[in-house]
């Protein structure tokens, strides 16, 4: 693995020889929630309004195992869906019929037990035609990094926006823009 | 800077939308408005040239909320983010 685990210099040449750098990678959002009413309670954990949450958060590993044969794993976890990404998951007493009959049962156990989530996933990727390029790219786009350890798998960068993947089977180097 | 018009619907379920507003419907529309700064996408990140980031700032807008247009205004949310990647 270390033959591709090239770190990506800083955009200024080709160099084979560089640092080796593992093929991890994370990313994570934080947001700030402001609705326009402020939720009813129960909104545990969270306050009825402008709230701060941190999520989703994922890390990545991805590499080669043979020529062509790689894998990629990913860890994420979510928080609760409410406050999260803007979506609201919560009731508005004002404008539900049942709250406003009083008949709050319904409400007290969703909330707290909504959807908070760890993920752990791997998958196995076979490259079949000798170009690695296609999965390189397809992964770069999926983890929306540029730049980032992702591209430990066959494919070097040789500008901050060129890169050129080496295919194994023979041929000329595929090109690919980014 | 982007727009989007968005409209869910659904059919009403009292058990899966036991915790919707009225009619347990999940039907919603509105307008979803966002601008987004993405301060290394042309540059690199000091001493750290495989970050990424992107800041946004979001704000819903909602003509119907889970089945009703009544009070759905109540439901517009701004949400303001930042996205980091590396």
């Amino acid at each position: 693995m270390r033959a591709y685990a090239k770190a990506i210099n800083d955009g200024t040449g080709g160099n084979d020889d560089k640092d080796y750098v593992p093929p991890i990678s994370m990313m994570a959002i934080v947001g700030f929630t402001h609705a326009q009413t402020p939720l009813s309670p129960p909104t545990s954990p969270y306050a009825q309004n402008d709230n701060t949450v941190l999520s989703p958060v994922s890390a990545f590993w991805g590499g080669a195992i043979t020529d062509h044969i790689g894998a990629f794993a990913q860890v994420t976890y979510n928080a609760l869906m409410v406050g999260t990404f803007g979506m609201r998951a919560a009731i508005n007493p004002s404008i539900d019929p049942t709250l406003a009959t009083g008949t709050t049962g319904t409400l007290l156990q969703p909330i707290s037990t909504r959807m908070s989530a760890l993920m752990l996933s791997t998958s196995i990727m076979a490259v079949t035609t000798g170009s690695p390029c296609a999965e390189a790219t397809s992964m770069k786009t999926r983890s929306s990094m540029r730049r980032s350890p992702m591209a430990a798998l066959p494919i070097r960068q040789i500008s901050s926006t060129r890169f050129i993947c080496r295919a194994h089977s023979p041929g000329a180097p595929i090109t690919a823009s980014y | 800077l982007t727009g989007q018009y968005f409209d869910i619907s659904g059919s009403s379920d009292a058990i899966a939308y036991a915790g919707l507003a009225s009619g347990f419907s999940p039907n919603s529309n509105g307008f979803i408005g966002e601008l987004a700064y993405i301060p290394f996408g042309a540059s690199q990140a000091p001493g750290w040239p495989w970050l990424n980031t992107r800041i946004g700032l979001q704000y819903t807008y909602y003509n119907k909320f889970d089945g009703t247009t009544v009070g759905a205004h109540q439901n517009n949310t701004l949400f303001l983010h930042a996205w980091f990647a590396m």
